[in-house]
């Protein structure tokens, strides 16, 4: 404690009179879905769109071996917070996950699931499948709105698959997480 | 060996040095393309300047906001005053949690502790995970470049590593093959790991939070794997609001890599049932810079825009500077920290300003480096020819009478110049006007 109370004693630790103002006029684009498909296939990303009725056989067409998923899609083969051991989730092929909502300007998708305990399978998985049923924002901005007085206990933003450029700057796809991401948007 | 010295040997194989120029360059364009691509980037810039200018102002507030909050998360938050409290620290977990195997993704502050070489001479095992820090790891190197680790090599010299360290096949350099090698490598590592360290890009006051970006994945490989998850902070790392992070996630990879946006951006919050979240917040000298005149300089959020921007950088390399962090915004951090050894970076510059411009949070690099130059003048390190040329020079350009005629001898004295002076070793003299502005101003009526 003798450290924290000698590094504070350097700063400034009233309670701010002051308020942080700034303001940003967005531009938002012609159409949400198009900026966010176009963004996402930038990002090395997948899009299709599904009806409700016909999401089941969307996915039957998506996946083929194991699927884990905490939902109850009839492809679902185990749900990941089942597994324990990590050396068996890292034998999963596929996983399905929902998204809140989407943001047009980089096709990143904002995931929080609540009961998902096992977060390793947003990235051990070498196809992630995005169920995406909300809104697409405009930009970041937007997002963090939505999401600023969320509880959540982990999330992320994903913009499609793990990349790397480490090697001459060359785009390689599949670096340490999935090789293959896919948004399936739902219209309602 | 100073900055010159060592730029001096990486400009010895010409077409390399052409080279790595062109590889960063090329990274600066696709900045300025992205960049161009949102209307309100300048306002963005703005913004980013302000709420890192204010949260400084009020640090101490926003990190005990920030401790409160965490610990109510279930966070264990610690203080370390330098480097080697650091370490200690992080050590200290790590034998209450007997680990022994540690996965670790892409964090400079942990490079500048240097707690790699701690830990290993602790006996404990840790790998870098990011591709490119782990191919300098398989070097023994540090990272020549903050986002790009490993851009000084060429794909044969990574290549013939992984041959030698990881079994690749023999002359297959192709980039896809040897990440992929790396990938199933790593894949091991990650999945026996008993606990990941991880940098933090920003740690949100208001909701406890530590936020992560990452392409490749490997932050939430390694999080998600091990029982413990370690993350090492600078104390300006901190930000008021996850408002505030809307800003940053839309300039921040835009300036790095010319993305719109990094593959993750990751929220730790509360940690996964039954797993332990530390986050260790790291002063080492931060609160001298943040009460001097360079504080901006704790504004930089680790783009890296200003190195691949740099003239001089991208024909030198990230291993000629002395500090830890290369470029220009390391050099003001090298500088400040230890005027003796890193003063002469602040030679290391053109003074073009092109980092200022460039900088997503606006500092003005290129003023800091200026005012660290006028410090070392003064100090006692600066080299003796050195001092003389410029004294000399200062007496020469006050002189109107000695200035006047050296102005009307260049034209006869610049080719000479061109052939025998440093500045004319791969450049040329500008080329004088037949009369100078004087001579012509004196022919007027």
């Amino acid at each position: 404690m003798m450290s924290k109370s000698k590094i504070l004693s350097c700063l400034n630790c009233n309670e701010p009179r002051d308020e942080l103002i700034y303001s940003i006029s967005t531009q938002e684009p012609e159409s949400l879905k198009k900026s966010f498909t176009d963004a996402l296939e930038l990002a090395g990303g997948e899009f299709l769109e599904s009806k409700e009725e016909s999401l089941e056989s969307t996915l039957q067409e998506l996946t083929s071996k194991s699927v884990a998923s905490s939902y109850n899609y009839k492809v679902t083969t185990i749900n990941p917070n089942a597994i324990d051991n990590t050396l068996d989730l890292s034998k999963l092929d596929c996983a399905i996950v929902e998204a809140k909502f989407g943001v047009a300007e980089n096709g990143a998708v904002w995931i929080n699931e609540e009961d998902n305990i096992n977060r390793a399978i947003y990235t051990i998985v070498n196809h992630l499948i995005v169920i995406l049923k909300g809104e697409i924002v405009p930009t970041m901005l937007e997002a963090y709105e939505l999401i600023e007085y969320e509880d959540f206990n982990y999330g992320l933003f994903i913009s499609g698959p793990s990349k790397t450029a480490d090697i001459e700057q060359t785009l390689v796809i599949g670096a340490h997480g999935a090789k293959k991401t896919t948004v399936v948007l739902v219209a309602s | 060996m100073n900055h010159a010295k060592k730029s001096r040997e990486f400009l010895k194989d010409s077409s390399y040095a052409k080279w790595h120029d062109e590889a960063l360059w090329y990274v600066r364009e696709k900045r300025d393309r992205a960049t161009a691509e949102v209307k309100e980037f300048e306002q963005l810039r703005e913004a980013a300047q302000k709420i890192k200018e204010y949260t400084l102002k009020h640090l101490g507030y926003y990190l005990e906001q920030f401790e409160e909050n965490a610990t109510k998360n279930g966070i264990v938050v610690h203080w370390a005053q330098d480097a080697k409290e650091h370490n200690k620290i992080v050590e200290q977990i790590l034998k209450n949690a007997k680990a022994k195997l540690i996965v670790k993704s892409k964090s400079m502050l942990t490079e500048e502790c240097g707690l790699n070489s701690h830990l290993e001479d602790s006996g404990y095992t840790i790998i870098d995970t990011d591709l490119g820090e782990r191919i300098v790891q398989l070097r023994g190197e540090a990272p020549s470049h903050i986002v790009l680790p490993a851009i000084h090599l060429k794909k044969e010299q990574i290549g013939k590593l992984f041959e030698e360290k990881l079994n690749s096949q023999k002359g297959n350099f192709d980039p896809t093959y040897l990440t992929s090698v790396a990938r199933d490598n790593l894949r091991e590592k990650f999945l026996t790991a008993d606990a990941a360290i991880t940098g933090a890009n920003f740690a949100v006051a208001k909701s406890g939070s530590i936020v992560v970006c990452t392409n490749e994945g490997n932050a939430d490989l390694g999080t998600s794997l091990a029982k413990t998850h370690i993350v090492s902070m600078g104390i300006e790392k901190i930000i008021p609001s996850l408002r505030d992070l809307g800003v940053f996630t839309r300039v921040l990879a835009r300036s790095a890599t010319g993305q719109a946006i990094t593959t993750y951006t990751s929220h730790f919050k509360v940690p996964s049932i039954g797993k332990e979240l530390h986050v260790v917040i790291v002063d080492n000298q931060r609160s001298s810079i943040l009460n001097s005149d360079n504080q901006s300089a704790l504004s930089c959020i680790r783009c890296g825009a200003c190195m691949n921007t740099c003239p001089v950088y991208r024909r030198s390399g990230g291993h000629s500077y002395s500090y830890t962090i290369p470029g220009p915004i390391g050099s003001i951090l090298g500088a400040f920290r230890e005027l003796k050894d890193d003063g002469d970076l602040a030679y290391a510059c053109t003074l073009c300003a092109s980092c200022d411009n460039v900088c997503p949070v606006k500092i003005p690099i290129h003023n800091h480096l200026y005012s660290f130059r006028k410090e070392y003048v003064k100090s006692s390190y600066m080299p003796k020819f050195k001092l003389l040329a410029y004294k000399s020079a200062a007496k020469l350009m006050q002189n109107r009478a000695i200035f006047n005629r050296i102005v009307r001898f260049s034209k006869y004295s610049n080719p000479l110049l061109n052939r025998l002076s440093l500045w004319g070793k791969g450049r040329d003299m500008p080329k004088p006007a037949k009369k100078s502005f004087r001579e012509w101003y004196d022919e007027q009526e």
